[in-house]
This record gives C-alpha cells, structure tokens and sequence, in this order.
C-alpha cells in the first residue's frame, strides 16, 4: 500500500509548469476514531509538497496554497497510528480524517513536517517533473529558459548562464540547496558548477530580492532544490539516460535512497552523474573542440526526530569544457578576420577528444543543517556549509617550450574556498502573522594562482534579517515584508609590491509584498524589493587584455555598491477549466550600475592595439513584461504561449544597455492522449521560438552588428508505462527541427560561428 | 527496550562519525602553490638588427611591464638609401633576471612559427624571408630589406602562431603585432 502511494506520488508530480495552480486550501478536522474528540496538535503533511500544520485545540487546519493535483497527505500524532490519505484536489477541500489510537505501546511517530513554505510575493516559477527531466540533461541554464523571461548568456554551446529579466552572473543570486553558490560569478564564461540532476525543483523567483539570502539578487534568485530524503522504510531510486545526437552526447544519474525504520528514523541517498559529449555540429560544419566531459555525485544523510532533526550533505561537480577552438584569437586583426569569414577559420571533424582551450572546474560543497522544534512556537535552523571551487584555464596559445598533454599547467587559476553560517527562527503564526528571523556569516578566501587576473582577497559577510506574513483567511489580502542589513569587508593582498588594501560594503534592503485574491479566478501578486552588491574583484582590479573578445579591460577600486529598487505587478488568472496565465510588469532600477564603458584610445601591447574598456557606472533601468498563458482549445488539444520583453537603459549617457535578451515569442500545440491501458500521460508537443533581432545596443564597443532574428521549431513525445513493476518515463524531444542556420546575440561567440543544428534526444527513467 | 535504544544511539553515534571522517578525508583543499604564482609567458622585447655589411644597427619595440601599464617603448628606424640589409629578430622577455631569450624557442618551432613583415604605403622598402623550416618553407627570422630612394613610412612587424603559412594573414593567432616608424635617408 505505501509502495502504491509512492508511487502515485511521484507519477502525481505536475508535468506542466505554468497549468499547474497552486492556490487551493486544504481545510479539516481531526478526530478520535472512536471518542470523536478533537485532536490538538495533530501533524498534518502534504507529503509531496513538503507543506504542513499541526491542527489546532478544536482539531482543525487549514493548509494554503496546495497545488491541483493528487496529493498524498500523512497525519500523526504521538499515541496514534499515523494516516495516511491519497486527496485528489481541484478545488478548496474539506478533510475529516480519524486516528486510530495505538493500542499495544507508544511508538514514536516520524513527522515529516518541514518548514511551511510560503508563496513568495514575488514572481516566481517553478520547473519540475517532466518539464524538468526534459532539459536538465543539458545543463542548468538550459533548464531555466522554461521559465519565461529567463534567457541564457551563451560562451559557444557548452558554458550558459541564466540571464533573468535582462540580468545575468553577479547580478543573480543561485541557491544550491539552501546555500549560496560561491564560484567565479563574476566570469561571462563561468558557468554555474551545478548538476542540474541533483535538483529535485528548480524555481526562478524573479525580481530585486536581497532580504532572505542576502546580496546579489539584483535581478533575481534561482533556487535548486533536492528531494526530501525519504520518510518510509525501504530503498527507492530512479535511473535517468539521455542521449544526444548532436555532439553524440551520452549521460546517466542514478540515485539509492532509503530510510532504516521508524525506531532509528536514519534516513540517506546517494547520487551520481556521468556524462560526456563530443564536438558539436552546426548545420554546415563541425564546432572544433566543443565536447565535454563532466561527473558528479553527492549523498546526503538525515536524522529526523519530531522536536529535532540533523541532515548531512557532500556535493562534488566536476567539469571539463572544451572551449569552441575558432574563438580563440591573439589580437584585434585576428577577431576581424574571424568575423570577417563566414566560416569558422579552423575546422575539425568530431571527436571525442577534448584539445586546448579548455576549462577544468571542479566545485565541492558539504554542508551540514539541523533544526530544532521550540516548543509549539516555532523552530529554529541552522545550518553550516563549506564550498571549495577550483578553476583552471587553459589557453589555446601553448606557451614557448614544451606542452604538458595532461593539461598539469593551465594559464589561469582561481581558487575559492568559502565557509557559510545561518541561523534561522522561524515562528508558526501568531496572530496572523508568521515569519523568521535570521543571521548569517560567510568568509571567503579567494587565490588567483595563475594569469594574475585578479588579486587575491579575503570577505567576510555578517548579515541579519527579519521577514513577516500576514494573512488572515478567508480575507483575500496577504501582506509581505521584510528588511535585512548586510556588511561586507574585502582585504585585498596587493599584486607586485603594491599595497594591500581595505574596502567595506554594507546596505539596509527591504521588501514589501502584498497578494490579493480578487476572485477564485483572479490573484493579483505585488511586490517591491531592494536588493544590493558589491562591485566584484574583477570590475574593482582587473586590469589586462580579455582573451576572446580582443579587448582591455580596467577596473576601478573606488566603484560604489550596485543599489536596485524592482517594483512588480502580476496578474493570474486560471479558471481551471480551459484557460490560465500571468502576466508580469516590472520597473527595476538601479543606482550605481556597473558597466563597461568604451575608452577613447586604444591600448598598445606587443600583440597590436587593443580596444579599451574601464568600468564605469551609472543609473540604469530594467522595464519589462513577462507573460505566459495556456489555453484548452479542446479536451486533448492545448495552446501553450509566451512572450517576454525587457528595455535596458543607461539613464546617465542615455543609452541603452549591453547584451539585453531582445522580444522572444514561444508557442506550442501540446495533444495529449487518452490514458491507455499500457501508455499513460502521452503526449506530442510542436513548439515554435521566435527571437526578433537587437536593435536596442549601446553605441560602440561592439565589433559586429547583432545577428538577424530567428525561428525555430522543437518536437517533444513523452510517455509514461510500467516495466514490470517499474515505472518508467521516456521521452524523444528534437530541437531546432528544420535545422535551421542562426546566430544569437547573447552568444559571446556569435562573432565565430553558427549555433549548433538538429538535436534528437532520447531520455529515459526509470523508477524503482 | 533500554538495551534496544542505547543500541540503536550507539549504531547512530557511528554511523555519523564514519559520515563525519568520510567528509573530512574527502574535502578538497586549496592547492598549497601559493608561492608558485607563475604569470603568462611574456615577450616583452622584439629588436631588428639591420646589417648593410659594414655596419649593424639594432631597433626594439619594448614593454617591459607587459600589457597596459607603461606605454611600449618604440625606436625610430633611419636607413639609408639604396641599401640592402641583412636583418635579423631576437624576441626576448627581459622583465626576468636574467632575461629569457625567446628567439630560441620559435626556432625550435618552427613550423608553427612565421614573420610577416608589411611596410607602408610610401616607404620604399622591400622585404623578403631568407630563412626556412624543415618543410622548406618561411620563418623570418632572417630576412634581407632592400630600399630605394628617400622616404618615411611605416615598418609591420607580426608573429603568426600557428597559422598556414600560405596565407599566414588571415589565418593563426597572432603572437606579436608591432608598427615601427621608418626613415629612408
């Protein structure tokens, strides 16, 4: 029976990420099985979305914000067998639910109520399930652009950054399972060092957010969260493949998990990843040196009491990218031939075979959290986490003398090595109100062990804040707000006998939010935030030639912190028959942007003369909308829609910004079949991609024009069956169909070469 | 059931310390090369020996810090007319002691290796690579100029790494890229 539930479970997971509404209220009772007396203090778990209650002194609860959708709901209770109910949701629901006393002895009862999550006031979007599974075998960014208004800022096809609402690397905070991921960011070419299967959910919470995670979210955050750890015995694990044909890229992640038993309530999982691809084709040639290499793994392990709880948690993301081989040039005169030819001017057939340039990264984290129930008025967090990044360069230019062939000398490399601590209280509500309270602490130590790119550094982070909801059901108004101040200090070691120096940051952010329920129909979200950073090592010290883009660039130690003050409206509407959507206007300003800015004259080196660039700042301001909506045009057939728009300006030289996504349409005709008595959740799905071309680009400082805009088209088949007993998912999914000829503007190498061709891709899971 | 859960908490106890000694066995450090820090090759020197067979004389581009900073130093080049010279290159990082020949190096790759020299619309210079690699074709170290009447101008100097040395200008990365201004007296 719990085997069935389990599953259902996870077949129950929502497949759709923008049908899927989440605004249902699960409201009860609990009662003596046999007295009728109501039940106090009775836990009460969505198990699958991680949301519960404990029931009040009348034996009631209300839990908000449920998804549609079935659910499987576990109450308990010390002294009682646990229940455990499979409750298919569509709309609010009432749930009287009896417990049975236990009648041979008093066990303890595993409650796996975590913290209950609240709907944040700000945009935010959630990727999970077949959405998910479909693009995660190609890495993190890519997995993001689901999310409307989420783009990716490309160096060749293998390193993508998520880019949301126009901001990218510093100005996005990435959450690696409640920790803040702490690598190169600032890098255009730095790719976040995560294994996108290692995430459970992804969720993009868009907008100027400093106040619970502290600096960076300028332009949003993105969360990648892993499974619970299980909460019954047995062992369980799934076994994802994917294969590619483009770059004849293969990949396979497994995870074990199990929990031993109620009595030692020990719980752990263990996961791994492999893949590996070779050069990538666009539609007419070979992309030299494009493959890629990665393995990663982590295991987790938990203890889990009622009043208390202990998780451990190692993580390890190890990369090897080969860096597109005709991108790579010594001076100004070789980018303009490079842009000047239509083809890449060095060619290659595929290969396996990973060639300088390369970039070796390696990225560890292992953490350990706790958390402890304090009393029936809330609970208190904690949690420590150490992060070590390693990346290593290699230029494509072999220095004079001998080559290594094991790749033992890269021209550049950085160390960090990062230590976190937060503490956190949150309270259950009191009068309406429910919220938390924090403090956190990170060091960091910084190493540039080579290319003396950047100085060596270390920071120190101390941060606090305080955030409350307010919601009073059935009234249709919840209000949001927070504030947190944040003080950073940076000691800078000094390069070549210059000075060390001393530099400190510190800002108040705030947030209000307000959600209105105008209708069962219509949801109004409001929300406006502040967020902050600091200007990073390379916009303060660097001071070199960029390799790649032919350009120089110089810092400024006297720039200031980056202030954004985001205001956004969103407004939902689902009827929850045939049509559903949001639509999402923004207004983000920030004081202080930092920008590189074009200097008159040209820097002379050996190698020739080299544009420019200082960084400079200014004040800008990010306008945008976001919309996506579906529509059931019959019972099988849907309409699938996005569009996402986004100005940026340069208010002081009045101007528009660098490298902002230009308007992006996406459409899709979703059929999905009947249920068969072998084939479940069947599905075809024909999606088109319109991108128009930038016009909007800052005068200078560009060596090309931007490219044309394109069109492209993607066919996507899924479906679910039993092997045995096994659950299994497959899918076939081919990307840019027509193999269509394009460039993109957010391509740092769209000067060099065309964007890959046709991908078929062929992904199974397994579930056991 | 005392005896059970003391059990049970001592089973704990270890499997946490065996979880707790596996993090600590596997937790990468940072790389103890601190002292090591090894800056990007640089050639900081280019000088051209001009030799008319009585007498030489040498001209250098140089750089001493490396990019920006301090602006390169660049000689004057004056030749005289109607002249041929034998010029040769030496490529050096003189910001090490001692200073590193580099010169040496390209000689030894040769093959990746080729010199282009470009003068200017109006100098009446001519150039042409005397020397070869082992497939017979040019590297530049070794070059003979030969000017005619009176003139000023521009002298390009470029170092092409692996480039096809049929068409060594749009193809390679470049090494070096140095202007020299020219006087023909």
């Amino acid at each position: 029976m719990n085997k069935l539930m389990f599953f259902l479970g996870l077949l129950s997971i929502s497949t759709s990420l923008t049908a899927q509404v989440c605004k249902h209220q699960l409201r009860g009772k609990v009662v003596h099985a046999h007295t009728k007396e109501e039940l106090p203090n009775v836990s009460i778990v969505v198990e699958d979305e991680n949301k519960g209650v404990l029931s009040n002194e009348h034996g009631e609860f209300i839990i908000d914000g449920v998804c549609e959708g079935e659910h499987s709901v576990v109450c308990s209770h010390l002294g009682f067998r646990a229940s455990h109910r499979i409750v298919r949701l569509q709309s609010d629901s009432l749930l009287i639910v009896s417990l049975e006393p236990e009648a041979l002895h008093i066990h303890e009862v595993t409650v796996s109520a975590e913290a209950i999550e609240q709907k944040s006031t700000n945009t935010s979007t959630v990727i999970q399930g077949t959405l998910l599974e479909r693009s995660r075998g190609q890495g993190l960014g890519e997995a993001l652009t689901e999310v409307v208004g989420v783009q990716t800022l490309k160096t060749g096809s293998s390193i993508a950054k998520p880019i949301i609402q126009g901001l990218h690397s510093n100005r996005i905070l990435i959450l690696n399972n409640g920790v803040r991921q702490e690598g190169q960011q600032w890098g255009m070419e730095h790719a976040p060092e995560i294994d996108p299967y290692i995430a459970d959910k992804l969720t993009v919470v868009k907008g100027a957010n400093s106040v619970r995670y502290g600096a960076d979210a300028i332009g949003g955050i993105v969360l990648v969260e892993t499974k619970d750890l299980p909460t019954k015995k047995g062992i369980h694990g799934a076994l994802n493949l994917a294969g590619y044909s483009n770059g004849r890229q293969g990949g396979a992640s497994l995870y074990l998990e199990g929990r031993l038993s109620d009595k030692l309530p020990l719980a752990g999982r263990i996961q791994g990843t492999f893949k590996r691809g070779g050069n990538l084709k666009a539609p007419n040639y070979f992309l030299a040196n494009t493959g890629v290499r990665e393995h990663n793994f982590s295991y987790e392990v938990g203890y889990k009491k009622e009043r208390y709880g202990i998780n451990l948690f190692y993580s390890q993301f190890n990369t090897e990218l080969g860096i597109f081989r005709g991108a790579h040039i010594g001076n100004l005169t070789d980018l303009e031939n490079a842009i000047q030819s239509e083809v890449p001017l060095i060619m290659a057939d595929f290969t396996y075979q990973l060639d300088r340039p390369l970039q070796r990264i390696m990225h560890e984290l292992t953490k350990v959290k706790g958390f402890v129930r304090t009393g029936e008025k809330g609970k208190l967090k904690w949690q420590y986490a150490r992060q070590f990044n390693r990346r290593q360069e290699f230029d494509a230019h072999r220095q004079f003398g001998e080559l290594s062939d094991e790749f033992d000398l890269p021209n550049m490399e950085f160390e960090i090595t990062s230590h976190s601590a937060d503490v956190v209280w949150q309270h259950y509500p009191i009068k309406n109100f429910k919220g938390e309270i924090g403090v956190s602490f990170i060091h960091q130590r910084n190493t540039t062990d080579r290319g003396g790119l950047i100085p060596d550094y270390k920071s120190y982070t101390l941060g606090g804040f305080w955030l409350e909801r307010w919601k009073n059901y059935p009234f249709p108004l919840e209000l949001e707000a927070g504030i947190r101040y944040d003080f950073k200090r940076l000691n800078i070691e000094g390069r070549r006998g210059e000075e060390d120096q001393q530099l400190d940051f510190g800002n108040v952010s705030g947030s209000i939010g307000a959600i209105y329920h105008l209708s069962h129909d219509w949801h109004l979200n409001f929300n406006f935030g502040t967020a902050w950073r600091s200007p990073n090592i390379s916009e303060l010290y660097s001071d070199g030639v960029h390799h790649g883009t032919a350009s120089y660039e110089l810092g400024r130690n006297d720039l200031q912190s980056e202030l954004a003050l985001n205001a956004t409206l969103t407004v939902e509407y689902d009827n929850e028959k045939n049509l559903g959507g949001s639509l999402s206007l923004y207004h983000n300003f920030i004081k202080n942007y930092i920008y590189l800015q074009p200097q008159e004259r040209p820097i002379l080196t050996i190698r020739g003369a080299f544009p420019a660039y200082h960084y400079e700042q200014t004040n800008a301001r990010l306008i945008g909308a976001d919309l996506d909506f579906h529509y059931h045009i019959s019972e099988h057939l849907e309409w699938q829609g996005q569009l996402a728009i986004v100005r940026g300006h340069n208010l002081k030289i009045d101007d528009y910004l660098v490298l902002m996504p230009s308007d992006r349409f996406k459409n899709a005709i979703k059929y999905e079949f009947d249920e068969g008595t072998i084939l479940k959740n069947s599905f075809v799905k024909l999606g088109m991609q319109n991108v128009l071309k930038q016009n909007r680009i800052p005068e200078g400082g560009d060596f090309a024009p931007a490219p044309k805009g394109y069109t492209l088209f993607d066919l996507e088949m899924g479906t679910n069956f039993s092997l045995g007993k096994l659950p299994m998912e497959v899918g076939l999914n081919v990307e840019n169909l027509f193999n269509n000829t394009y460039r993109d503007y957010l391509n740092r190498f769209r000067y060099f070469a065309d964007e890959p061709g046709t991908n078929i891709s062929l992904r199974l899971k397994l579930i056991f | 059931m005392e005896l059970k859960f003391l059990f049970n908490s001592k089973l704990l106890s270890i499997t946490f310390l065996l979880l707790t000694s596996v993090f600590l066995f596997t937790a990468c450090e940072k790389d103890d090369d601190d002292d090591e820090e090894e800056e990007v090759e640089l050639i900081t020197t280019l000088e051209l020996t001009f030799d008319d067979g009585s007498t030489t004389q040498a001209f250098t581009f140089q750089d001493l810090d490396g990019d920006g900073g301090n602006a390169p130093s660049i000689d004057d080049i004056t030749l005289s007319s109607n002249t041929t010279y034998n010029v040769s290159i030496r490529l050096a990082n003189d910001s090490e002691t001692p200073s590193e020949d580099i010169t040496a190096e390209v000689m030894e790759e040769d093959l990746d290796h080729i010199f282009i020299f470009t003068p200017g619309a109006g100098l009446n210079l001519s150039a042409q690579i005397t020397d070869q690699d082992s497939n017979g074709a040019p590297i530049g170290l070794s070059s003979q100029m030969v000017t005619l009447g009176a003139s000023t101008g521009t002298l390009n100097v470029k170092l092409k790494h692996e480039a096809d040395k049929s068409s060594p200008a749009t193809t390679g990365e470049t090494d070096i890229d140095v202007t020299f201004n020219v006087t023909i007296q």
